[in-house]
């Protein structure tokens, strides 16, 4: 009787032992393939992911999760090389559009040092010397005042913003600018009050940088709208063009993205790019639509609560 | 050698580099002394007639078939067991079980990989549009769809390099698009080098970077597409008796200098192509016998058919 | 290694030949017993001598009412003649429809020369052959002793005859897998069906034993026997019971011996060769 239950302890006792030796065996040849992987993926360029050697305990989703990782890893490489050829190609860019009017101005100046130039002459071209100096001006504030949001250097103040009176007072700047494009925008505000928390200046950057942007891009059909909806002031710039596609919708708001490749216009990108930022900055969402030929970009910025 | 941190990533000069790589078959050298050079990125267009040798030579660099002699460099290593993990093959027709579903081929991949992804199949399969096959079986597949699966399978373990040889075959001008266009989007959003062979050359030329001509189991040319474009320029064709004495009036009488003989008593002029009247007169009146002269842009079929046929 | 073998497993759940192969053994085995169920039938005076063709003699004369075939004959002694007739068809004809398979559709392609040696890929598809075999012998032994103990009775249940089927499973499953082993590497080798074909209809149809047989009338001079050493003439000698240490040692070296070869012989043939 109990040589029996002694060969049983014993066949247990050695069964069990087996068992666990395997498990170990696993184990290890488990993590010396893992470890012999990373070593390749950490000196190579390359897709390849961990794979696993055989499925033991919690291997396989540490394998998962690391494979996770390596491709975030990779996705913001290419992503981070993306934008290092887009930001190299708008320093390319810029230092073009900028060099334009200058040589352009130099060029009147030139002319005007001439000696038998006569008066009336002389005052039209410094007048369009004074506006390739403006434009430069333009573009390099734009500049500056973008590098200054990255950097995260602004200074901003928050403050309790009447939304409809701050919209209208903006959009009544540019009537000129409305009036010179030869059509009139439609223009809708709502009457009830609504209120935002905000920076004054951002806030009316963002309607200036919308109303730019249509007048610069757009042809015709301006429409510009604001109202409160679903506890969200909703603004609203759309106008007809012919210079968008579907796909550049999911890239309009990118940092110095423009479709015009002749560059024949001054653009430098940012307009739309520092509408997000300073719309989510104020806790809002800044979208594109393009239906035909009308294109329009909504801004939605959460109302104060009251 | 241990360091820690992420160590300076190799870029290494050649991505498939072969050296004098041969296959005899008997008496015959199916691949004769191949010395290819396949660079990062490239997509390495593999030209020959049917039984140039075009699949043996792929054939070893996939490890199926042992090299008689030289040597194979993968990844600019070696050891090609560990390198061939890298990489990924479609060779003549997917390996596949007609038996079994699209998803079930793929799930036999994925384990006997490794691969710990559950969502890799079917992930792999929408990615390669046959998301929607359910329980078909493969022996059912249109020849297009069994492609597909074939490149599914290739690309399943993230290579960095696919070799592909004729995975456009009997395919219909819609699936030859997609896969053209799924190639190229593969080269620049996940960079992988391809290497792929095909006879159809006008297809082959919408994607190659570079090109290899295979003849009678040699590597005739290798060059890349800007070349390509050179070579295939407009000129002035002549047949002369006295390809010497032409190009010395051409030199002398004409100054052009832009000109080569592609073999003798042919003379083609690159430049100067509004004078070719001119040319004419000259190489006449200085005795030079003209049998022929025209205007000739070759376009890529007539170049490879010259290289391959007749030369 | 381990990956390639659960590829494999998946790949034998999914597969329809190996269905149709065990319900073979499954049918053969029950239809030995209807045979035999019937033979007593005709024993017992119940049925008429000759219903359905089966004529029963005993020692050349028409049978004693009374009788049982099931009393004279042993559930191992049944399953001696399931495993020489049936089995060994069988699981043979799965092996090379498995291993021509693999090269016919080009699926050796997908593994070799991915990372995994030669070697190892043999190893594991060879592994996953004597698996199936090994689980074809097992079905019909246990479905064997299952039907043996519902038709002969209680003498089955019996301590002493269970530990004898017991290890005649384990003798006759090494002679039945190194028997497949060398098929499978013959149908690697040649990589035809009907190469295949002709070598298990050979082996299961005791031509191989023939040969043997000559062979040893060839070289009676040197008194060598080499059919006590081959595969087939090991299983009709192989005992039920009373297991002597001699023929029991014969059979050992013997599996070991032919597996051996045949899987060194596949193994190299494998590694150099090229994979269409």
């Amino acid at each position: 009787m109990m040589q029996s239950v002694l060969t049983g302890t014993v066949f247990v006792l050695l069964g069990a032992t087996g068992i666990l030796g395997i498990r170990l065996w696993r184990y290890r040849k488990q993590i010396n393939h893992i470890s012999e992987e990373l070593s390749v993926l950490r000196e190579e360029d390359t897709n390849y992911r961990l794979s696993s050697y055989c499925a033991v305990g919690k291997t396989e989703e540490v394998i998962r999760k690391t494979n996770d990782i390596i491709g975030h890893y990779r996705e913001s490489e290419k992503k981070l090389k993306k934008e290092n050829a887009a930001y190299r190609q708008s320093i390319t860019s810029i230092s073009h559009d900028i060099r334009t009017p200058l040589t352009s101005a130099k060029g009147y100046i030139q002319i005007m040092q001439e000696a038998e130039i006569n008066p009336e002459k002389r005052m039209k071209y410094a007048a369009i010397v004074e506006q390739r100096l403006d434009d430069v001006n333009d573009m390099l504030n734009q500049l500056f005042e973008y590098a200054r949001i990255e950097a995260d250097e602004m200074s901003w103040e928050t403050e309790v913003l009447n939304v409809g009176n701050l919209f209208a007072e903006t959009v009544s700047m540019f009537y000129d600018d409305f009036v010179e494009a030869g059509c009139e925008p439609e223009v809708e505000i709502q009457n009830a009050p609504c209120h935002i928390m905000g920076d004054r200046h951002a806030f009316v950057r963002i309607v200036e940088n919308l109303i730019k942007n249509a007048l610069v891009h757009g042809e015709g059909d301006y429409r510009i709208t604001f109202q409160s909806e679903g506890g969200y002031a909703v603004i609203c710039v759309s106008n007809k063009t012919s210079s968008i596609e579907k796909k550049d919708i999911g890239r309009i708001f990118e940092r110095f993205y423009t479709t015009d490749q002749s560059r024949s216009r001054k653009t430098t990108g940012l307009g739309l790019a520092i509408v997000r930022k300073f719309t989510e900055k104020m806790g809002g969402t800044a979208e594109a639509v393009l239906e035909g030929e009308q294109f329009s970009i909504t801004v939605r910025i959460p109302l104060a609560s009251e | 050698m241990e360091k820690s941190g992420i160590t300076e990533r190799k870029s290494m000069d050649y991505i498939l580099k072969t050296n004098n790589l041969t296959k005899t078959y008997g008496k015959t050298n199916a691949v004769d002394s191949v010395s290819i050079h396949v660079k990062r990125g490239d997509i390495y267009g593999f030209i020959g007639k049917n039984g140039a040798g075009k699949t043996t030579f792929m054939r070893m660099v996939a490890g199926l078939a042992a090299p008689t002699r030289g040597e194979i460099e993968l990844f600019g290593k070696r050891d090609l067991e560990k390198q061939r993990k890298r990489i990924g093959t479609l060779i003549e027709n997917p390996g596949i079980y007609p038996n079994m579903t699209a998803e079930e081929n793929l799930e036999v991949i994925r384990r006997s990989f490794g691969i710990t992804d559950k969502n890799a199949v079917k992930d792999m399969l929408a990615f390669v549009g046959l998301g929607d096959t359910g329980r078909k079986k493969v022996k059912n597949f249109s020849m297009g769809m069994k492609q597909r699966l074939g490149i599914a399978i290739s690309l399943f373990r993230n290579p960095d390099f696919l070799i592909l040889d004729e995975p456009i075959n009997g395919l219909d001008p819609a699936g030859i698009k997609e896969i053209r266009d799924l190639l190229l989007k593969l080269n620049t959003e996940r960079n992988i080098t391809i290497l792929i062979s095909s006879h159809i050359l006008g297809e082959l030329s919408k994607i190659a970077t570079r090109y290899g001509i295979i003849k009678g189991g040699a590597l005739i040319e290798e060059f890349a597409a800007e070349e390509l474009s050179e070579k295939c320029r407009r000129c002035q064709k002549l047949a002369v008796d006295n390809a010497e004495l032409a190009v010395t009036i051409l030199e002398e009488k004409l100054h052009i200098t832009e000109y080569d003989v592609p073999e003798s008593g042919m003379l083609r002029v690159f430049g100067h192509l509004d004078e070719s009247a001119r040319v004419n007169r000259e190489l006449i009146t200085g005795g030079v016998e003209v049998r022929e002269s025209y205007l000739a842009g070759q376009d890529l079929e007539a170049y490879f058919m010259d290289l391959l046929g007749e030369s | 290694m381990i990956n390639l073998l659960n590829g494999e497993w998946y790949k034998l759940g999914k597969s329809r030949s190996f269905l149709v192969c065990c319900i073979c053994i499954v049918a053969s085995v029950c239809l030995l017993y209807g045979m035999l169920f019937l033979v007593d039938e005709v024993q017992k005076g119940n049925v008429e001598n000759g219903t359905a063709g089966v004529f029963v003699t005993v020692d050349g004369q028409e049978p004693l009412s009374g009788q049982s075939v099931f009393e004279s004959v042993t559930v191992g002694e049944i399953l001696q003649n399931i495993m020489v007739v049936f089995v060994v068809l069988i699981s043979g004809i799965f092996n090379i429809i498995f291993v021509v398979g693999e090269y016919g559709n080009g699926a050796m392609k997908n593994l070799a020369g991915k990372g995994y040696s030669r070697g190892k890929i043999f190893a594991a598809k060879h592994m996953v052959c004597m698996l199936t075999t090994e689980i074809m012998v097992l079905l019909s032994a246990i479905l064997n002793y299952a039907l043996g103990c519902i038709f002969i009775g209680k003498a089955c249940l019996e301590g002493a005859v269970l530990k004898d089927y017991v290890i005649y499973v384990l003798l006759i499953s090494a002679l039945v897998v190194a028997i497949n082993s060398i098929i499978a590497v013959i149908s690697e080798i040649s990589r035809s069906l009907a190469v295949g074909i002709v070598v298990v209809v050979c082996v299961a149809g005791g031509i191989s034993s023939l040969l043997f047989n000559a062979l040893d009338l060839l070289l009676h001079n040197f008194s060598v026997q080499p059919s006590s050493y081959w595969l087939t003439n090991l299983m009709e000698e192989c005992p039920v019971s009373g297991f002597e240490t001699e023929i029991v040692l014969r059979i050992v070296i013997s599996v070991v011996v032919w597996f051996g070869v045949s899987f060194a012989a596949g193994m190299w043939h494998f590694h150099k060769a090229d994979i269409k």
